[in-house]
């Protein structure tokens, strides 16, 4: 990734798979939430659905 | 998808495959052999009762996130399901309840949020070293054959990939009052009338489906001969024929 300039910005090299899993497995293990949870998702699903009703009413 | 977790998951201390799930006897056995997964069924619920599973990951097609979503947590198992969740916000809402009903983690494979470039992002914005002033996000339809990331063919069609109002977008058989949209087959076609002045959304012949990533996680396949900014979408997609 570079920035406005060009520039080259440092990332952590883990892939996104990888780290998808590890929170997964860890939100188990420690009993909480994981990021990316289904109550996470609901509130877009919320607006899909307003976006789809006003489109197709 | 599977294989992409049973590689990322082979990272992870003390996490064992117990059973993978396949939609034919001959493909599970197949994959459970090369990953050395000790039991393989095309019958999901044998693979969530085998002793010792404790959660599901679903790469299922859409339409099957809710009902194998349910049937995983009511059975205490906890979930990660692929994107969309569901194809409806009741559906969603039902599945959330259920994760809280039975005290297990649910997760949604939402890959996006944990890729590096994003993250990064989200850290600057949250920082508040990162204004944002202008944000230009494009999604480009570009794929002609209906395979999945690694190039093998698919048995249904991804409805994320596809305009999700097209008749195509279940697993299941078509609808054939709709079925002259367009057909999954190896001489699927785009409606004729959805070509606009521009070019958009062809109306062209097409091998056999034809799908959209970002470019940046998924490769594409074929020649890129039309491209579909996503903020036009809903103007080009309002003139096909049978939309509601």
């Amino acid at each position: 990734m570079t920035d406005s300039e060009g520039k080259d910005v440092q990332l952590d090299p883990t892939l996104a798979f990888d780290r998808q899993d590890i929170e997964f497995v860890a939100a188990i293990r420690e009993g909480r939430d994981p990021e990316s949870s289904a109550a996470s998702v609901v509130p877009t699903m919320v607006l899909l659905d307003k976006i789809d009703k006003a489109m197709n009413s | 998808m599977g294989e992409v977790h049973v590689k990322a998951l082979a990272k992870i201390e003390d996490v064992e495959i117990v059973s993978i799930a396949a939609r034919t006897d001959e493909s599970g056995k197949a994959f459970a052999e090369k990953f050395k997964i000790p039991f393989s069924s095309s019958n999901l619920e044998a693979c969530i009762d085998r002793p010792g599973v404790d959660a599901v990951i679903l790469t299922t097609p859409s339409d099957q996130h809710h009902d194998q979503t349910i049937l995983a947590l009511s059975k205490g198992k906890h979930v990660q399901v692929e994107i969309p969740m569901s194809l409806n916000l009741p559906d969603a809402q039902n599945m959330l309840a259920a994760s809280k009903k039975a005290g297990k983690v649910c997760m949604v494979t939402h890959t996006r949020r944990f890729s590096s470039p994003h993250r990064e992002i989200r850290r600057r914005i949250q920082e508040g070293t990162f204004h944002l002033h202008h944000m230009v996000v494009e999604t480009y339809f570009f794929r002609r054959t209906n395979t999945n990331m690694h190039g093998q063919a698919r048995s249904w069609v991804d409805n994320l990939l596809w305009p999700s109002r097209l008749p195509f977008s279940r697993s299941g058989p078509l609808d054939p009052r709709r079925a002259e949209l367009g057909r999954v087959g190896t001489e699927g076609t785009r409606p004729s009338g959805a070509q606009d002045s521009d070019g958009h959304f062809g109306g062209d012949e097409i091998e056999e489906g034809a799908a959209l990533h970002d470019g940046d996680v998924l490769q594409q396949q074929g020649p890129v001969r039309r491209l579909l900014p996503l903020h036009r979408r809903g103007r080009d997609l309002q003139g096909l024929p049978g939309l509601e």
